[in-house]
């Protein structure tokens, strides 16, 4: 058994947590073990001392608002974290919005079918282009031009 | 309907308890007078939380949770009301000739923070149970026996720098 896992099994019986069975099971290794009796007893002469510092020093115990303070900054630290993470999720979030939009933008204008870019363009060999028909700006037709040639 | 059903518990726990709380107050105040107030003042904030359905584990450790906000507001008003860090007097058992033993064991524990030193009072003055001292200090039980472990630990290696034979 590992010594750290020992004194706190000793320190745990000491002061009357430890389930009765395993009071018993620690009572009978150390029975068995007196090499390790004498680091109990050292842990119960530690726990004597404190309990009769508890005792005689009350000025040791007195209110001085320490822990909650700790506890108050531990808390304000972990709201003012919380706020800064919701901020930047925000902005991340704005950020990639726009470049999306953008970049869906992009693509929209560069997908049309070359028959339509063809007729786009102003050239001698095309068949048709594209006019707005009056009166439905969004709608598109396919105007069929002459051919020169 | 809840209330009144809790009411004979709370008389019960005023008779156990009011004097363990007077002295808990006490030993972080430093007067007598004060102390009783502020077990007044914690048994009405216990019946006003029992009446909106709260329903502790350990009655007791509750009660000294509540008292130990009850400790910290006062001593919070103490401050404002003086403008000045409070000195309190030095050891007032300081006739009592403390032994090596003693005196090793408070050289440890005035440097502890104060989260483990209301365990150790809890511990030793009120006899809590590990179970009681969390829910009194509202923090985890595997906190509560960290800390006070690590407290005797300390002790313990300073007995026996002390006294190495």
């Amino acid at each position: 058994m590992k010594p750290e896992s020992l004194d706190a099994l000793m320190i745990d019986h000491a002061l009357g947590e430890l389930p009765r069975e395993v009071a018993e099971l620690l009572d009978a290794y150390l029975l068995e073990n007196p090499e390790e009796s004498s680091r109990a007893s050292l842990l119960r002469e530690a726990i004597g001392a404190t309990d009769s510092v508890v005792q005689r020093r009350p000025d040791l115990f007195r209110e001085t608002g320490e822990s909650r303070i700790e506890k108050g900054f531990m808390l304000s630290l972990f709201s003012r974290m919380q706020t800064v993470a919701v901020a930047a999720f925000i902005c991340l979030a704005g950020v990639a919005g726009f470049f999306l939009k953008s970049e869906m933008a992009k693509q929209q204008g560069e997908i049309q079918s070359p028959a339509l870019l063809a007729t786009t363009r102003e050239s001698p060999w095309a068949r048709y282009h594209i006019e707005d028909s009056v009166g439905e700006p969004e709608r598109i037709f396919p105007v069929r031009v002459e051919s020169q040639h | 309907m809840e209330a009144i059903e809790q009411r004979p518990d709370l008389e019960r726990l005023f008779k156990e308890s009011a004097e363990d709380l007077a002295r808990y107050f006490s030993r972080r105040h430093d007067s007598g007078e004060k102390a009783q107030d502020l077990v007044q003042e914690t048994f009405l904030k216990m019946a006003r939380r029992l009446e909106t359905g709260n329903a502790p584990v350990h009655l007791r450790a509750y009660l000294f949770g509540i008292a130990r906000h009850v400790s910290h507001a006062a001593w919070k008003r103490t401050i404002y009301e003086r403008k000045v860090r409070i000195d309190y007097p030095d050891d007032l058992t300081a006739a009592a000739e403390p032994d090596e033993r003693v005196r090793a064991a408070t050289e440890v524990i005035e440097g502890l923070p104060e989260l483990q030193r209301e365990i150790l009072d809890l511990r030793f003055s009120q006899g809590f149970s590990y179970a009681e001292m969390a829910e009194a200090l509202e923090i985890p039980i595997g906190t509560v026996r960290s800390r006070l472990h690590n407290a005797i630990a300390l002790v313990r290696d300073h007995l026996r720098e002390n006294n190495p034979e």
